[in-house]
């Protein structure tokens, strides 16, 4: 959210996102937008937010440190963060690949074929194919290795039989990551073989799931002797677990290399609940002349300001000489925590107007707050809950022994 | 208003930031453990004059003095390293009062009072101290009922300070008083006739603090640091650092709380297993980790702020003292817990820091303070 941390490379690069961002913002479409792409529930989103992604690609914003092989841009570590900020800063619309371009994407980069890379990555950019991921299961969730839908190997092809769910965006999808058991006599993490799986396959079903706010976006996805080929499978039999652990971090912030550059620095939370507070009563004055309210907004933007900090911070090798992948492996769960207290911050603010749901005519600023407090559950329980990152931290940054 | 002024991506922080870091570890780790802390904290001065020489040697005293004046003039963020070190070990050192008056004399004194002071203080030969809080002002340093009254060629100083970090074992003392003007900043000898130092008694025994009291003390216009009624305007400048300097060497003290009670729960057993595979004990230890990372660079970004976007300082350093504050008290006090029966002892370590967390969180602003301010800046503009 701040320009003066440029450097000249970047500097362009900011300009023209801001102006870009500036001069297309999308007009209302007159149908309600999800908040992020976890709730995209009908296909008239879809396909109003695809648009819009292909845009943003159109304009050279998006994946702008991938190499230009693929459809990038070939740029340096950072940059991508810049648009993301512009982004933020604009409040335009989220991109709706995000798996394709923050998860799969930087999967593929960095351990596809060639041919893998020429074959998904341009597309993924382009959002002419979207992505899903296959990863939880009804009995698999914290405990992600003990999943049991299974891939056989029969001749040049697999066949894919199992359940998974809370599967974002399934009912789009071209194409899943999918984590399948291709060794039941192997130990748990060993047996699991990492997908690139073709949803439109036979036999494959996707039934939908409403979530807490009565939103869907998520779905359950059968599979039922879906044959695809050999070619599907991700490096190695078996390497399931390993590429499995490499997405997370990608997906939780934690590795370099995603295409939206979003990760402990968003930003723009802040200056979200001072609009507020400045629109908003408590007793007859603004919220934001309310002493505790005024406390409580002082120290949101002390921790927005801590996680941008961080995020630059973790570049300066110097600086994080004592614990190089603390920074990495809290980003996850300090970056959610932060929105979720935010949400209920915002919420706090409007007094009794919070009482309003998300979308009443009376509400302040639409509803936002109470619906962002709900979505951000789903972030801190999804890619990996806050426990189970708190356990991951525990052990494998401070050393203290496995929790059983 | 926003600078122009860029915030360099790598902190200013170089092979000169790492190799400083690497000297201070060793000198400190050698000759400040914690028995020795102990046994100095026991004395009248709370110091070792050897350990203080060897501060001197090691160009710690004139870091942030000019090299005009003998000094290694060193940015903030090598500043920031240096008390992150010393926060580690708890160095009981006068060194704070003395950085303070450093500061100020660097910022606003004439060349005749740099070129007075600031070669001994380089040296290690004068220890200073800024007194500037008094009962009714508290941490806000503009409230100055002390005062300044001429009388022909003389100036004559009468009120008391309290709090006064260094002030017992400080040759000269910086101190504001007001006149028709506003606030200004004075220098004198502490042993200046009317100038009474009485000792404190402090939560945290590693630190030193006085009250200074000041009865018709005769200085002159040459002793003015800067102009008529400008002290307000010269803190404002200098009270950045301060804040930055003391949140790194509370987010030291932190770490060093986070390491002890981590190797803790790695060796104490109960029910057959080490306390840290359970969660009740490992999530707080993360929150910990967490909080320290997040003050931590909080702090590097304020210092770097101070060196090249002064635009963005006071908010930033506001910033990092606040957050440091609660990182440090939720350290002591985890640490505390965490350790058990034995976290409650004398005996235990953990004791020395929870109350230099409760002294640091206390001294030039708490976060409640800082958060003030920062929301005026924040919603007001």
């Amino acid at each position: 959210m701040d320009p003066t941390r440029d450097t000249a490379e970047t500097r362009d690069l900011r300009e023209r996102a801001r102006a870009f961002f500036h001069d297309n913002r999308p007009s209302d479409p007159g149908f309600k937008l999800p908040q992020t792409f976890l709730e995209v529930e009908s296909e008239e989103q879809f396909l109003w937010l695809r648009a819009w992604q292909k845009q943003v690609y159109g304009a050279g914003l998006l994946g702008v440190e991938w190499p230009v092989a693929y459809g990038g841009k070939g740029m340096p570590s950072g940059s991508q963060r810049v648009v993301a900020e512009e982004m933020a800063r604009a409040g335009v619309p989220f991109l709706v690949n995000r798996i394709g371009l923050d998860w799969a994407g930087p999967t593929i980069l960095a351990v596809g074929t060639e041919e893998q890379k020429q074959r998904y990555l341009r597309n993924i950019l382009s959002c002419d194919e979207v992505w899903c991921q296959g990863f939880s299961e009804p009995g698999a969730g914290s405990d992600l290795a003990s999943l049991r839908t299974s891939a056989v190997r029969s001749g040049d092809h697999y066949v894919v039989n199992g359940h998974k769910v809370w599967t974002t965006q399934a009912l789009w999808a071209d194409f899943m990551i999918l984590l399948a058991r291709t060794d039941p006599s192997a130990p748990k993490h060993a047996g699991i073989s990492y997908f690139l799986f073709p949803m439109k396959s036979k036999g494959v079903s996707v039934r939908p799931l409403v979530k807490m706010t009565g939103e869907g976006g998520f779905n359950q996805v059968l599979f039922e002797d879906v044959e695809v080929p050999a070619s599907c499978l991700l490096a190695g039999e078996g390497d399931g677990w390993r590429l499995a652990v490499m997405t997370l971090a990608f997906e939780r912030g934690a590795s370099e290399g995603s295409a939206t550059g979003g990760s402990l620095a968003a930003g723009g939370e802040v200056a979200r609940l001072v609009a507020l507070a400045k629109k908003v009563s408590r007793d007859g004055r603004p919220a934001s002349e309310d002493a505790v309210m005024r406390d409580r907004i002082a120290e949101l933007a002390i921790e927005e300001e801590a996680l941008l900090a961080s995020a630059l911070r973790a570049r300066v090798p110097g600086l994080v000489e004592e614990r190089p992948l603390a920074l990495p492996f809290l980003g996850k769960l300090v970056a959610t925590e932060f929105g979720q207290k935010a949400a209920a911050v915002g919420q706090e603010l409007e007094g009794p107007l919070a009482q309003y749901a998300f979308g009443a005519e009376r509400a302040a600023d639409g509803g936002h707050f109470q619906r962002a407090y709900m979505n951000s559950f789903g972030f801190t329980i999804g890619g990996g809950t806050s426990e189970i990152q708190r356990n991951l931290v525990g052990e494998r940054i401070l050393g203290l022994p496995k929790s059983t | 208003m926003q600078s122009n002024a860029r915030i360099p991506d790598d902190f200013g922080y170089g092979e000169e930031q790492a190799l400083l870091r690497r000297e201070a570890k060793k000198l400190l780790e050698s000759s400040c453990k914690t028995e020795d802390v102990r046994r100095w904290m026991e004395t009248p001065a709370g110091f070792d004059e050897g350990l203080w020489a060897r501060a001197a040697e090691a160009g710690w005293l004139g870091l942030v003095v000019p090299a005009a004046h003998g000094g290694s003039e060193m940015s903030m963020t090598s500043l920031a390293v240096l008390m992150e070190e010393m926060g580690r070990v708890l160095l009981p050192l006068p060194f704070f009062g003395t950085l303070f008056a450093t500061l100020v004399l660097r910022e606003a004194a004439s060349e005749a009072e740099r070129a007075r002071w600031l070669p001994g203080i380089a040296e290690g030969k004068v220890r200073a101290a800024v007194g500037l809080e008094e009962r009714r002002g508290g941490w806000n340093f503009a409230h100055v009922e002390a005062t300044a009254r001429r009388e022909g060629e003389r100036i004559l100083l009468s009120g008391e300070k309290e709090l006064v970090v260094d002030a017992p074992s400080a040759a000269l003392l910086l101190v504001t008083a007001t006149e028709p003007e506003g606030p200004s900043l004075f220098a004198l000898p502490a042993a200046s006739p009317g100038v009474t130092v009485s000792p404190d008694k402090l939560v945290d025994a590693t630190r030193r603090s006085g009250a200074v009291r000041l009865a018709d003390v005769v200085v002159s216009d040459a002793d003015r640091i800067g102009e008529k009624g400008a002290a307000a305007s010269i803190l404002g400048r200098v009270m950045p650092r301060i804040w930055t300097a003391l949140a790194a060497e509370m987010v030291g003290g932190a770490d060093r709380l986070l390491g002890m009670t981590t190797e803790y729960a790695k060796i104490r057993q109960q029910f057959g297993r080490p306390i840290g595979a359970f969660q009740a004990v490992k999530f707080p230890l993360v929150d910990l980790l967490a909080r320290i990372e997040l003050s931590r660079s909080l702090v590097y970004r304020a210092a770097a702020a101070i060196d090249h976007a002064p635009a963005q300082a006071e908010k930033l350093a506001r910033m990092a003292k606040a957050h440091a504050s609660d990182t440090y008290a939720f350290a002591a006090a985890k640490s505390v817990q965490l350790h058990g029966g034995i976290g409650f002892t004398w005996e235990c370590d953990v004791q020395l820091y929870f109350k230099r967390a409760q002294w640091s969180r206390a001294a030039f602003g708490d976060a409640a303070h800082h958060r003030k301010r920062i929301a005026e800046m924040v919603i007001d503009g």
